[in-house]
């Protein structure tokens, strides 16, 4: 294999996720948890990707309070910074975005059928409680599983035989990412996601937020 | 946690360079340009212009054209993993090796090789005779995967999850450069945009397809 030492791998066309953890979680959380306990009381809810669980209509930035302004202003001022407008002209005038928020509460077995966020362009979800109690196990699911936007291409000829990634392991076309509380993480809107059925001992609770961009006149 | 940028879902593009080059050339060229007199009509492909041989350059194009596919293929062994059986792969490579020459003015229009695994470009001359002049055009392109679906939402927003990030357009060029392989899955599109250096540009294709071994 004479190639070995001189070829190298470019990686292309990357999808970004953004996690990291909400810096106000300790001061907003308690009022979060308790706008969503009593939305859940008055509001029958909707059934969209969700199997199980109760979900919100999209409005929670009217009923959420002060709490869900600062997560919902929070994630768009980090949407301002992850994205760069290739057709700025004057500094004054950018694309804005327009956030649509609801709420998710899942009891054990609940989970979320694949789908994507048509309309937006990126989206989010923020763990208030992840349910798992303090434990670790993974066998408590409920993981968020985002799906290669070239598969079932890429998987088609030979499902076996893969593209070496960096670091040698064969690439994927699920990454699995465990829910903490506090965290919140961001990605492209039209990049397939789903949730693994929850298993855990407590009550999730989450948050979605869709980001709809505009010209700003 | 301060934020993890995770970049999921990436497409290889293999960069190599042959490490004899020069006396390869030399023998890919005359076995081409002796193909190209006595089977000048060749085939039309993707191809604007220019003369594309038959795909059986394995059985004209001499050791040269062996040697090659050898590399090829090594390269190709060393980024590819049978995921059920690393250490003993089940799965061997059937090469079609094909060459092209584009006077000025060829270019090929956007295409894929279905059932290839991997795709493989070599330059044997650039022609651009060691000019840098990029209005002499002949990049490769290759598009991003995710079009149109990735600019649908907003055409003029792009991703740049740091601040220092590079700000990835939806199509990526390379310039080619005598005695330079590039390698990419056989599904990505690709194209070249028109040549319009004053040499004639040779360069050889090579679509690896994966089959598993007989046991």
């Amino acid at each position: 294999m004479p190639a070995a030492s001189t070829s190298r791998a470019v990686g292309l066309f990357a999808t970004p996720v953004i996690a990291e953890s909400w810096p106000e979680a300790a001061r907003f959380n308690q009022a979060l948890r308790a706008a969503i306990v009593e939305r859940r009381a008055s509001d029958p809810g909707v059934s969209l990707s969700n199997i199980l669980g109760w979900q919100s209509g999209n409005d929670m930035t009217r009923w959420g309070g002060d709490a869900a302004r600062a997560l919902s202003d929070y994630v768009t001022r980090r949407a301002d910074g992850i994205t760069f407008d290739k057709g700025q002209t004057d500094p004054a005038r950018r694309f804005a975005w327009s956030a649509e928020m609801w709420a998710n509460v899942s009891e054990r077995g609940a989970s979320n059928q694949t789908h994507s966020h048509p309309g937006a362009y990126w989206s989010a979800v923020y763990y208030v409680d992840d349910g798992y109690g303090g434990s670790d196990d993974p066998a408590l699911g409920g993981q968020l599983v985002f799906l290669d936007p070239r598969f079932p291409m890429v998987r088609m000829r030979t499902p076996d035989l893969r593209y070496r990634r960096p670091d040698g392991s064969g690439d994927h076309h699920e990454v699995w990412m465990r829910p903490a509380e506090g965290r919140i993480v961001i990605f492209p809107s039209w990049l397939s996601h789903s949730v693994r059925p929850f298993e855990g001992p407590g009550t999730r609770i989450s948050i979605a937020i869709n980001l709809v961009t505009g010209l700003v006149a | 946690m301060g934020p993890v940028i995770e970049a999921l879902f990436e497409t290889p593009v293999i960069v190599d360079s042959l490490p004899d080059a020069a006396a390869l050339n030399a023998g890919l060229l005359s076995a081409i340009r002796a193909r190209r007199a006595s089977h000048p009509a060749g085939v039309t492909r993707s191809n604007q212009l220019g003369w594309h041989s038959d795909i059986d350059m394995l059985d004209w194009g001499g050791a040269a054209a062996r040697a090659l596919v050898e590399h090829v293929v090594g390269v190709a062994d060393e980024h590819s993993i049978d995921i059920v059986s690393p250490d003993a792969p089940r799965f061997a490579w059937l090469p079609e090796m094909w060459a092209n020459i584009s006077p000025r003015g060829a270019s090929n229009q956007f295409h894929c090789h279905a059932g290839a695994f991997w795709s493989a470009v070599y330059y044997v001359d650039d022609g651009y005779a060691g000019s840098s002049d990029r209005r002499l055009g002949g990049e490769l392109i290759i598009e991003d995967p995710r079009m149109p679906m990735l600019l649908m939402e907003g055409p003029d927003l792009r991703f740049r999850p740091r601040p220092d990030s590079t700000i990835a357009e939806p199509e990526q060029l390379f310039r080619p450069a005598s005695g330079r392989l590039l390698m990419f899955p056989g599904w990505l599109r690709h194209g070249v945009k028109p040549y319009l250096g004053g040499r004639e540009r040779v360069s050889i294709a090579i679509n690896l397809t994966a089959f598993r071994r007989p046991a």
